[in-house]
């Protein structure tokens, strides 16, 4: 029936025997990333920024012409805050940046996230986060009714529950090729960190 | 000469194709399979995948895949074949693709197959990366790490990702379940994916033959038990590893995009994307080739089905007469036909076909070489044109008359037995190899049609011996030159060939256009 005489498959043993080898040769084959040995500062913030409000309370005639669903006794229209994040090694500038919060409309928690490499050895980091805008939270009715108190208790958990107008942190990191120091802002304690490993949970 | 053979991605594959070809012969050529050897490997994946989901642990990853690598003959080399199976498809997938840009079959009617498959790449890269995310070591966290990065550049979520791996303490359980449902749920979908990408294919073949099947995946295990896979260190938030084992096969792009801002890698991928979505256009033929869609003589079909069995991309579908004669006629799909011309080859009454292709008009330029004795006396050989017709000068300077045809599936059995009977020697048809055939399914009719009565069949009358069929590519005249020899020394045993009979085919399976259906 047919002239052809095919060749047996040892030929294609030996090329898919070299091939699988091939093959897992890539699937383990390091990667070097960078040249040198530098340690690694990676900034994390993750905040929710305050809010610049102008809250005046409603008048009786006003709060009667709301349906009943929508009397709130004190409104605020406001925006999320914004802050200036700047880091300064050895006394030299490392970076001086405007942060404001996530979101389309910058109202969600601010997330920041960078690395610097640094050189090993001991070296002096400071990191000022500082309220950019000035809060002007004014109640035009500092008497509100007890009925209201809710009202303005949610009000202040939502500013204790914001990172602070000032957060300041001088210290002193040894940084360690192929190490990261991390410099974070711990919500508990309300205020900046630098960890080189993590803390027991 | 075939439109876009001369292009050096063809003349590449042809000359790879070839020396393969040689190596291992075109049986187990593995760049023939290179489709059917992915949805191998996927299994592959599949079956390990399962075993190695039982041991992990969505609570600590890397320690699981650490207790798995510890395993040596329960767990390790089954996670080494499943790392390498899906390796090994990266290749295989790497090869279909190149092999079908470069035959230029991705345009028209097999467009769908091309969108669908690069979904389908996009799907199984997505798929891997999660699996390498769920070990947790080193690799996956920069994998994580390089991916968060370039997503978060995206308005969408208000927190970037990268904060997640690069926080105090690993990321928690939910986000390697999350991860683990993604591995699991992905592949899930390109079992859809795969039946849509083969959806235009009649007999679609999804597995490749056994003992290449079973020699892969005994390679793979072979492999992971003599070179077994390590586990990379833990991920650890604290560090900042200057080299890290990585799965190039899958991260390959991680060196590039390093380098790149978050912005400029999404320039580089919309690029690639949109460069692959215009291959279809950019490899459509010209003007000037002709790939016209079969037609269907009416006055002729006698409604026998045969083409519609035949046809490789269902392309024909048998619809009521509407000239009042009795059963169906054969209707063409233009949307699904590509020109390939099998359906000529199937039609005993020689009644469809790509126009200027017919049976009848092979017929036609056949006839009057065997009337004139140009063929008598003589071994006549009918190369394809996609294959072995490019080697025609060296194969006439060996003494053969050679003759083209589109595609051996094209060819009409009469075509054959009219060079017979025009005295030639015998007529040894070259066909490409058989997982080779640009319209899928050539030489498996070929072979059907002349030696196993499949319509239209070479008549009883001829004289088998003098006919056969022979495989051969292009870049590979020596095994043209070989086939050639084969069949010469074959009908060197036979008896000198008879003298010029009629020329003119039995009515039946040659009747003139128009004649009314004698049934």
């Amino acid at each position: 029936m047919s002239a052809s005489s095919p060749r047996g498959p040892t030929g294609f043993w030996l090329l898919a025997a070299l091939l699988v080898v091939g093959i897992a040769w890539g699937s383990r084959a390091p990667w070097t990333r960078d040249a040198g040995s530098d340690g690694l500062v990676r900034i994390s913030l993750s905040a929710r920024p305050d809010r610049i409000e102008v809250c005046r309370s409603l008048s009786e005639e006003e709060l009667a012409a709301r349906p009943a669903h929508m009397r709130q006794a004190v409104i605020c229209e406001g925006l999320a805050a914004r802050y200036r994040l700047t880091v300064t090694r050895d006394g030299q500038p490392m970076m001086t940046e405007e942060l404001t919060g996530g979101g389309a409309r910058s109202d969600r928690p601010l997330h920041f996230l960078r690395e610097f490499p640094l050189a090993p050895g001991s070296h002096h980091l400071s990191v000022r986060f500082h309220l950019v805008d000035s809060l002007a939270n004014v109640d035009t009715d500092p008497d509100s009714p007890a009925a209201h108190r809710q009202e303005a208790e949610e009000r202040n958990r939502r500013q204790r529950e914001a990172v602070p107008a000032r957060l300041e942190l001088d210290t002193t990191i040894s940084v360690v090729a192929n190490r990261v120091v991390l410099i974070a802002y711990d919500p508990q304690a309300r205020r900046l960190i630098a960890l080189d490993s993590p803390r027991p949970p | 000469m075939t439109p876009g053979k001369d292009r050096p991605i063809r003349r590449f594959l042809d000359a790879l194709d070839a020396a393969i070809d040689r190596l291992a012969g075109w049986r187990y050529n593995p760049l023939y399979q290179s489709g059917t050897i992915v949805v191998a490997l996927l299994l592959v994946l599949l079956v390990t995948g399962i075993w190695l989901l039982l041991f992990y642990r969505v609570a600590t990853p890397w320690e699981s895949v650490a207790a798995i690598t510890a395993s040596r003959w329960t767990g390790n080399w089954v996670r080494g074949v499943h790392r390498f199976a899906s390796d090994a498809a990266v290749l295989a997938i790497v090869a279909h693709v190149v092999r079908m840009v470069a035959q230029r079959r991705t345009w028209g009617p097999r467009a769908l197959a091309w969108f669908s498959g690069m979904i389908l790449l996009g799907v199984f890269m997505m798929s891997a990366w999660t699996g390498f995310v769920m070990v947790w070591d080193s690799f996956g966290r920069e994998l994580a790490l390089e991916g968060a990065r370039i997503f978060d550049v995206l308005p969408i979520l208000s927190e970037p990702i990268g904060r997640t791996f690069v926080a105090e303490r690993n990321p928690p359980g939910a986000f390697f379940f999350f991860n683990l449902f993604l591995h699991v749920a992905l592949p899930l979908g390109m079992g859809a994916l795969l039946l849509l990408h083969v959806s235009r294919l009649a007999r679609a073949t999804l597995l490749p033959p056994r003992p290449l099947m079973w020699g892969i995946i005994g390679l793979l295990v072979a492999v992971a038990i003599v070179w077994p896979l390590t586990i990379a260190p833990a991920a650890d938030p604290f560090t900042s590893p200057d080299s890290v084992p990585m799965d190039w096969w899958f991260a390959f792009w991680m060196p590039l995009t390093r380098r790149l801002s978050p912005g400029g890698v999404w320039l580089l991928g919309i690029a690639a994307i949109g460069g692959m979505l215009l291959i279809p256009r950019m490899t459509r033929p010209g003007p000037t080739a002709s790939h016209p869609v079969s037609q269907v003589d009416h006055a002729l079909c006698t409604g026998c089905y045969q083409c519609s069995f035949d046809c490789p991309f269902t392309a024909i579908t048998m619809v009521p007469r509407s000239d009042g004669r009795a059963e169906v006629v054969a209707e063409v799909d233009p949307d699904r036909c590509v020109s390939c011309g099998i359906c000529a080859g199937s039609c005993a009454p020689m009644g469809v076909g790509p126009p200027g292709r017919t049976g009848r008009d092979q017929l036609a330029r056949t006839r009057p070489l065997a009337a004139d004795g140009t063929l008598a006396g003589r071994t006549v050989v009918i190369a394809c044109e996609q294959g072995a017709w490019c080697h025609r000068a060296e194969l006439e300077a060996a003494g053969v008359r050679v003759l083209s045809t589109p595609c051996v599936g094209n060819l009409h059995s009469s075509v054959v037995e009219i060079a017979i009977r025009g005295g030639a020697r015998g007529v040894l048809v070259l066909s490409c190899p058989p997982r080779d055939c640009q319209g899928r399914e050539g030489p498996k009719w070929l072979v059907e049609r002349l030696f196993h009565d499949r319509e239209a069949e070479l008549q009883a009358r001829v004289d088998r011996r003098r006919v056969a069929v022979g495989y051969a590519r292009s870049g590979a005249p020596g095994q043209a030159m070989a086939e050639i020899r084969t069949f010469a020394a074959a009908l060197d045993q036979l008896d000198p060939p008879p003298a010029v009979a009629g020329l003119e085919i039995d009515a039946i399976c040659e009747p003139a256009v128009g004649v009314e259906d004698p049934t």
